[in-house]
């Protein structure tokens, strides 16, 4: 029997930091801008449709996991699928993501907090200030949320969303309009097809918790933890759109704080600080999780050799400040930027569009490494890995060129700019920069020598001093 | 492959510079661990202690219950414990793998990088 760890995550954790990673608060406003594309309240459809795509990613990544159960899961199986520098490429574009989710996070909660209070902009920007300084000085005064406090905050986000949507629509005697026809006349199949590429994002990142591989106290708790985390996203997702499609009006929903006006027609007041409180939590769960995943995650590839240095290096609390600052300042300029434009709407569709990307990816490394390392063990295998794998791949890549150029309901190629932009300036630093980086690396380590051998040397010498002296 | 007496060897000159280290004690003043080490290929395992950042000793046999679990040929960890190789690349390459949190494992990993830094500048 293998050896127990001391600590060590269970299922109800493993369901609950996937669960958590991917229920942020950009999830409200994810639902609110699928409403618009498809008729009556069928929009939950949409939410429905992707999760059961998200079927496939489930499979690929459970597979993965399996394979390479490690938090540099990613680097692993991307390198052995495919040429380095795409892999490292890829990755570093992924992050991205990450960047987008906190700076979505804190704008929804700034903004949020703005409303409730009455105040206008400057207040929202004066709380994303102080809510991003505030996780990135905790960050790096390397202070964690506790694993139990996570479980009660997403599960109490989750149950609270799911109570809220329901009263919401008890309000309105549950006489929904067409909530089974997603097309009609004015809403043709393209524009359910696009809601489906957006509705990949409410559940974007529950793959994140296969980084906590290493932690579970069981392997197989990953996949069956990412099974029950789809299902509940994707059940408290469908009964927030649902509310959302019936309740709100279309200036309600075009908002930064669409959950607040749900929960404000469930409960009056009382649900709108309910809701506030709630929105809140959902920052707790997005700032701890992103930070402590992508910091740790710089850090390892900074000291594989595959970023600067100063990537690696500790503060006297032990956490990588410098992938900690470049967080925090990229999503601080991230949220600035869309508190000043409104432009959250391409948050989302950027996300989504990197999400499918990935799950794309994931699909692709499934099947390329059945075909090369046929005979690796696979704790999980993905049923009909071969054909699904592909299948996956080539869907999830159409998804991400959807959302990449569907910005709300509206053809816009924003998201696919930047992404293309980012992506460039990724291969860019690969193909240029990194080389060098490596090459001054080797030439460091040649020039310090092996300890080793040094030690074997000496230690020779000294028998050779020994057998000298002996007469 | 490494034999025992190789990796005993690596791991006490580890211990020696780890203990004499004090930015290691600084950077790492918090941190309390019970580290297993399993060597696959040799069939034996070691448990390194840490107490508020400093390395107290490595024993022979797993003892006790650990916080994290290393994994690896003894050909690596004698060569990363000599500070001749990168323990990071080695878990980015899948040579040797992990169980436990990911703090400890990037504790541990700061360990070995400061150790060699300060290596380098002697």
């Amino acid at each position: 029997m293998a050896t127990q760890l001391r600590r060590a995550l269970g299922l109800r954790s493993v369901v609950s930091t996937s669960t958590g990673l991917a229920f942020a608060a950009i999830d409200y406003l994810a639902v609110a801008s699928l409403v618009g594309g498809v008729a009556g309240d069928s929009a939950w459809l949409a939410v429905v449709i992707a999760g059961v795509l998200l079927l496939l990613v489930w499979g690929a990544f459970s597979e993965l996991n399996g394979l390479f159960p490690t938090a540099a899961a990613i680097r692993l199986y991307m390198a052995k699928a495919m040429d380095d520098r795409v892999a490292l490429t890829i990755t570093f574009t992924y992050l991205l993501t990450i960047v987008l989710v906190v700076a979505a996070d804190a704008y929804i909660v700034g903004s949020a907090i703005a409303y409730v209070l009455g105040g206008a902009l400057w207040v929202a920007i004066v709380c994303i200030v102080a809510l991003l300084a505030l996780a990135t000085l905790s960050n790096l005064r390397g202070i964690r949320v506790a694993g139990n406090v996570q479980d009660i905050a997403t599960y109490t986000v989750l149950l609270a969303s799911a109570v809220i949507a329901i009263m919401a629509l008890a309000r309105g005697a549950f006489a929904l309009r067409t909530p089974l026809n997603p097309v009609d006349a004015s809403h043709p199949i393209t524009n359910l097809i696009e809601a489906v590429a957006l509705a990949i994002f409410v559940y974007s990142a529950f793959e994140w918790v296969t980084t906590s591989a290493e932690e579970a106290r069981s392997p197989q708790l990953i996949p069956r933890g990412m099974l029950i985390a789809l299902g509940l996203l994707c059940g408290v997702c469908a009964l927030l759109t649902l509310g959302m499609s019936h309740l709100l009006t279309h200036a309600q929903l075009t908002t930064a704080y669409p959950q607040l006006f749900l929960a404000e027609h469930a409960a009056g007041s009382v649900g709108l600080f309910v809701m506030l409180v709630v929105t809140m939590l959902t920052a707790v769960n997005t700032f701890n999780g992103a930070f402590l995943t992508a910091s740790r995650f710089m850090y390892a590839t900074a000291r594989e050799g595959s970023l600067p240095p100063i990537f690696a290096r500790l503060n006297t609390w032990a956490a990588p400040w410098a992938p900690i600052l470049a967080l925090g300042s990229g999503s601080l300029v991230c949220a600035i930027v869309v508190a000043l434009t409104g432009a959250w709407p391409v948050l989302v569709a950027t996300g989504a569009a990197l999400e499918a990307m990935i799950y794309a990816v994931a699909g692709f490394c499934v099947w390329r490494l059945r075909r090369t390392a046929p005979d690796q063990e696979r704790p999980f295998r993905m049923l009909l890995a071969g054909p699904l794998g592909l299948l996956s791949c080539v869907l999830f890549g159409a998804l991400a060129l959807i959302a990449s150029v569907t910005v709300g309901t509206a053809t816009n190629p924003a998201p696919l700019i930047i992404i293309v932009v980012v992506g460039i300036l990724a291969a860019l630093y690969v193909l240029l920069a990194l080389p060098r980086i490596r090459r001054a690396e080797a030439a460091r380590r040649a020039a310090r020598g092996s300890r080793r051998e040094a030690a074997r040397a000496a230690k020779a010498q000294a028998q050779q001093g020994v057998g000298d002296s002996t007469p | 492959m490494a034999t025992r007496e190789e990796l005993r060897e690596a791991l006490d000159d580890y211990t020696q510079r780890a203990q004499s280290n004090e930015r290691v004690r600084k950077t790492l003043k918090n941190w309390n661990s019970v580290i297993h080490l399993d060597v696959t290929d040799l069939g034996i395992a070691y448990t390194m202690t840490i107490v508020n950042g400093e390395l107290t000793d490595i024993q022979d046999g797993a003892v006790g219950t650990p916080d994290l679990i290393v994994s690896g040929k003894s050909e690596d960890l004698t060569n990363i414990f000599w500070g001749d190789e990168n323990p990071a690349s080695n878990y980015m390459q899948g040579a040797i793998t992990t169980r436990g949190s990911q703090e400890d494992v990037m504790r541990l990993d700061a360990m070995a990088m400061l150790l060699y830094l300060d290596a380098e500048k002697k």
